[in-house]
């Protein structure tokens, strides 16, 4: 403990993890130092599961209506859940950081890779939660071999994320080995001065010798931490293995990993090459589909994206290395750039490893802000991990600004003479710096899309209108990077997600698109309530979904319902039941989400949101706000004058081309809208009916209370 | 012309195969289930297969994604 300075210490009884669940949660209060446990009921197990369901049940009872994000009583939430840690089966490593989001002002749910959520549940905990503030920069430490919690002076000036996790894992490290019983939470300069702070997660790269981190991007949660005067959580449990969470059922564990081990051995060469290049490969195929973002967001396609391929990416990550985030993870989806050598910044020549770019990096600061360059790229990426800045709400907001810049909204005196033209990568870097210092251009950058759109209206007499237009957020979030305008499904699918656009809610724009299986409203009402809660489930679990749909078995073309990969839902079964002993079937999986997803749902109205007037997307997401845009896809808007709308172009002009199809397309989305609620079992404005919650078992009186004004 | 998906179409040309039809299409997502005329086309013989003019095809792209 020498150079340690302990300000507060609490002891507890280790114990070993039954079925998965580790059955307390731990209590931090940084305004007191108080650390407590609190016992996981089996009420909590019931209705809530684990994962993002502790979160959130732990955050509403921490906090008031009226909380926000900066209040001492906000509760910085991480949770693991019961499959989390079966290390035979790949992708089951996920921490979800529940919080309220400074973007949104709402609930935020994130979710990471890295050994932290197993190392967490080794240690003694379901979930962690931190509330209050310290008065002084502090790390926490959570030591699962010795039983004790502290809250410590930090030891170290440093934040940024590369430099601070090595030396925290140096710190706590009994040699290079005992590494691997080691993560990390942390955040970074940046995330300390604006709104768009993540939290990195970190792993011990055993055959690097290396840390390595991956981000709970979405959010803010970065900078609640920073706020919160975190620099770093530790947490260490020596000797977690396949067995920890003594599972009920280990045999039917050991089929289901077999099972899936082997479908990856043999078929991710052909399918997506997850091991060789990860969800980089979807660069050049959301190209040739018309679907990758570029110049925020106003085409789906570039004749430069060639330089952002799979081929490129390939060349740079360094191969032939296993690279999961989790231990086991025979996916292995997490590449590397080693030896980077950043250009710019306080980095400048020094040797660097840039974990990624994952595919939603690579779209959003590449081809949506137009920088074609992968080398800035790479820097962008590196400086955006270990300044603690979420890639996917800098890029879209970096693209609006260029956007703005670019239509003269904003000028060269507003940005302190940042050039935020097309592609200008170095203005992007700029500004990136300058949020780690705090200063310039960079901290509007910093607020993010939502407040930006309104200040360039008031402050420099931008079109309002034209700003709501094109600001690519919904409910202050900014949105992942995918084109949505010709899937009305995935327009729904970003709009009506829970925290804000995000594709870890809904990804359906092949389903919509382009094999046209969900035709009417009701097709894609059923697949909107499907999959949302679907891909909630894996966040109740500590799962990584990429396992679940980046890979699928040879014949799954064949089955009924091969979107939902049938046999990999059957996987998750026998996991279920293996871990907890509970049978389950596919349904009942997805009712434990829908408990969870409606609680959300109601967390979002009693913080003053979560009805529809939040579900609306700006218009850039739905058609062309521009008349560039019209004529990229003259042929697709005119076909649609004439063969649903019933009008023929020629003779319109291009604004009212425009115009007409806009109307069009803005009423079938509350057409869409109005199905959705009905199957989601929700009032004509977007709240569970008292029916929704009795079924699900989460009518509790405050929730009851809190609908009632809204069941008309 | 070829049909495909209810959705699209694709004017037939002479020695048309399943890849010219996806190549036409930039269908360059691998995960695809193929059928022509309902009859399921396996992956390789998407080379050599012949595509009638008239024929109705489905592309399925197999994700669910993102
Ligand atoms: S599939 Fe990729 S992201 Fe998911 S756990 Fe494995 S290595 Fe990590």
């Amino acid at each position: 403990m020498e150079n340690r300075k302990v300000l507060h210490q609490f002891t507890y009884e280790l114990r070993p993890v039954k079925r998965g669940y580790a059955n307390r949660t731990l209590y931090i209060n940084l305004d007191n130092g108080a650390i407590k446990s609190k016992p996981v009921t089996q009420q909590m197990k019931a209705i809530f599961t684990g994962g993002r369901g502790f979160g959130l049940w732990l955050l509403w009872n921490a906090i008031n209506d009226h909380s926000k994000w900066y209040d001492p009583e906000n509760d910085l939430v991480v949770a693991n859940g019961p499959i989390c840690g079966t290390l035979s089966y790949p992708g089951t490593g996920k921490s979800t950081i529940v919080t309220l989001s400074p973007l949104t002002g709402s609930v935020i749910d994130s979710n990471v890779g890295g050994m932290f959520a197993s190392l967490l549940k080794g240690a003694g905990w379901d979930a962690m939660e931190i509330q209050g503030k310290a008065d002084r920069e502090v790390i926490i430490v959570i030591d699962g071999d010795s039983g004790t919690v502290t809250i410590e002076e930090a030891p170290f000036t440093e934040t940024n994320s590369h430099i601070l996790t090595a030396k925290l894992f140096n710190m706590l490290a009994k040699n290079e080995r005992d590494k691997r019983n080691i993560s990390t939470l942390t955040a970074g300069e940046a995330a300390e001065h604006t709104l768009i702070g993540m939290i990195n997660a970190s792993w011990y790269d055993v055959r690097r010798k290396e840390v390595r981190l991956k981000q709970a991007g979405r959010g803010g949660t970065g900078r609640v931490m920073r706020d919160k005067k975190i620099k770093g959580v530790v947490v260490r449990y020596t000797g977690w293995n396949a067995n920890s969470n003594n599972p009920a059922k280990p045999e039917l564990i050991k089929k289901a990993s077999q099972r899936i081990v082997k479908e990856i051995t043999d078929l991710d060469d052909q399918q997506n090459q997850m091991r060789k290049v990860g969800t980089a490969h979807l660069v050049e195929i959301m190209d040739d589909y018309d679907l990758l973002p570029v110049h925020n967001y106003r085409y789906g396609s570039h004749p430069e994206a060639h330089k952002l391929d799979s081929g490129i990416w390939k060349s740079l990550f360094t191969q032939d290395m296993v690279d999961g985030c989790h231990y086991g993870c025979a996916l292995s989806c997490s590449h590397a750039v080693d030896g980077f050598r950043p250009r710019t910044g306080p980095y400048k020549d020094k040797i660097v490893i840039v974990d990624g770019p994952e595919y939603e990096t690579a779209a959003g600061l590449g081809a949506n802000m137009g920088v074609f360059n992968p080398l800035d790229v790479l820097e962008l990426n590196f400086y955006c991990d270990t300044y603690g800045i979420d890639t996917i709400s800098f890029a879209s907001t970096t693209a609006f600004v260029m956007e703005c810049y670019e239509e003269g909204i904003i000028n060269d005196q507003i940005t302190g003479g940042l050039q935020f033209n097309w592609g200008n990568a170095n203005a992007a870097l700029e500004a990136l710096h300058q949020m780690a210092r705090g200063e310039g251009f960079g901290l509007l950058v910093g607020l993010g899309s939502h407040r930006l759109k309104t200040l360039f209206a008031e402050a420099y007499g931008g079109d309002a209108h034209f700003l709501n237009d094109i600001a690519v957020e919904v409910k202050g979030l900014e949105a992942s990077e995918y084109m949505t305008k010709e899937s009305l499904a995935q327009q729904g699918g970003y709009a009506l997600a829970n925290k804000g656009p995000q594709h870890d809610e809904a990804w359906l724009i092949f389903m919509d698109m382009v094999n046209n299986q969900i035709p009417t409203f009701e097709d894609k009402a059923e697949a909107l309530h499907y999959f949302p809660m679907w891909r909630t489930w894996f966040s109740l679990h500590g799962l990584c979904k990429l396992p679940w749909n980046d890979i699928e078995p040879a014949n799954n073309g064949e089955t009924d319902e091969p979107a939902k990969v049938p046999e990999h839902v059957e996987n998750y079964t026998w996991l279920h039941e293996g871990v907890t002993g509970i049978r389950v079937t596919g349904d009942d999986l997805i009712r434990q989400s829908e408990r969870v997803y409606n609680f959300q749902r109601v967390f979002n109205l009693r913080l003053g949101f979560g009805t529809r007037q939040y579900d609306m997307p700006p218009y850039r997401l739905v058609g062309p706000v521009t008349a560039d845009e019209y004529e990229s896809r003259a042929e697709r808007y005119d076909k649609q004058l004439q063969e649903d709308i019933g009008v023929n172009p020629d003779g319109l002009n291009i604004a009212e081309r425009i115009a007409l199809v806009r109307k069009y397309r803005e009423g079938v989305y509350n057409q869409l809208v109005d199905a959705v609620y009905v199957r989601r079992g929700w009032t004509p404005n977007g709240v569970p009916t008292l029916a929704t919650l009795k079924r699900l078992g989460i009518d509790f009186p405050d929730v009851v209370k809190l609908v009632a004004p809204f069941q008309k | 012309m070829v049909w495909i998906n209810d959705k699209f179409e694709v004017t037939w040309e002479e020695g048309m195969t399943v890849d010219r039809v996806r190549e036409k299409l930039k269908f360059s997502f691998r995960m695809l289930v193929i059928t022509v005329n309902g009859r399921l086309v396996p992956r390789e013989k998407w080379k050599n297969f012949p595509v009638q003019d008239g024929d109705e095809m489905k592309i399925l792209h197999m994700t669910a994604g993102g």
